[in-house]
């Protein structure tokens, strides 16, 4: 018996004929066919959109572009409104607000209803 | 499709899409190694086979999340690892891993099938009380012929680490032999 560890003393547990690898790969890939069909689907599904992709990008940049060149120009935009005219004129509580030059008393504006009455 | 010279990254491409012979090329590509290393994992080649199989479908379902242009065969093998490391906590029988019993074909002389018998029980039993990473790095560099980078990929190891548990694992074996025949002749 020779002490050494040579490699012609060890064999390969490994199936060395063709046939078994084969069909060893067959029954892996067969048994992945749910998974494989699950792609096939999602891509159908993505492959039409895909196919018009640059078409529907070109489209969208069109676009936004006619709505910047064909837009009101800035200076027939309206500008931003003041408080008064975003208040209600039926409101004179904020009239009172808006209308006086110093901080109204809260009594006043309580009662600006009634003219100051009770 | 031809499949020979396709690298592994396009492969996954068309994997990806549901391509079945894309898919099979991979599986055939890794098959062996992968046979190899999970029959490290599991004491039978049936059980191996389904380990296999499984680290195959859970390939295939991670392939989305795959980076292409990286490397195919350590990803793939740290899956097949996990499966054979989860696949051995389930079942505690695979903690031990047996003798083969088949015979070589070509050994017709009665003697010499003896003496091949019991040479192969004595590397067996070398074999068996190697720590598990030595037996692997022996295994399959030295009996299935892989290469030392590509045993390092399967292992998740770097090269300089399958070399120095080969060369532990033979020193064992080694020493463990010429107990063997000591003992035969005493």
């Amino acid at each position: 018996m020779n002490d050494e560890p040579e490699r012609s003393q060890f064999e390969s547990r490994l199936p060395g004929d063709r046939a078994y690898w084969d069909d060893l790969a067959a029954r892996v890939v067969d048994s992945a066919e749910p998974i494989l069909r699950e792609y096939r689907e999602v891509q159908a599904w993505w492959q039409p959109l895909a196919k018009w992709s640059p078409a529907i990008g070109v489209a969208a940049a069109a676009a936004a572009l006619l709505v910047v060149v064909l837009g009101p120009p800035a200076a027939a935009r309206p500008g931003p409104a003041s408080l008064a005219e975003m208040l209600s004129p039926e409101d004179p509580v904020a009239q009172a607000v808006v209308s006086r030059a110093a901080v109204p008393d809260i009594s006043a504006m309580l009662l600006v209803e009634t003219g100051g009455q009770r | 499709m031809h499949v020979d010279n396709v690298s592994d990254g396009e492969l996954v491409i068309q994997a990806r899409r549901g391509n079945g012979e894309a898919f099979g090329a991979l599986v055939r590509r890794y098959l062996r190694p992968a046979l190899a290393v999970a029959w490290e994992f599991a004491p039978t080649r049936d059980d191996a086979e389904d380990l296999v199989q499984d680290a195959f479908h859970r390939a295939l379902r991670a392939l989305p999340s795959f980076d292409e242009n990286r490397p195919f065969r350590p990803w793939f093998f740290t899956i097949l690892r996990n499966v054979g490391r989860n696949a051995a906590e389930r079942h505690a029988r695979w903690t031990s891993i047996p003798v083969p019993d088949e015979m070589p074909a070509d050994a017709a002389d009665p003697e010499d099938m003896a003496h091949r018998a019991e040479l192969r029980e004595s590397i067996q039993q070398g074999l068996d009380i190697l720590p598990p990473m030595q037996r692997a790095c022996f295994r399959l560099c030295d009996i299935e012929g892989f290469e030392g980078n590509e045993v390092a990929d399967m292992l998740g190891v770097s090269a300089a680490t399958v070399r120095t548990h080969r060369h532990r694992a033979r020193a064992s074996l080694r020493d463990e032999l010429r107990h063997l025949k000591k003992d035969k002749e005493a």
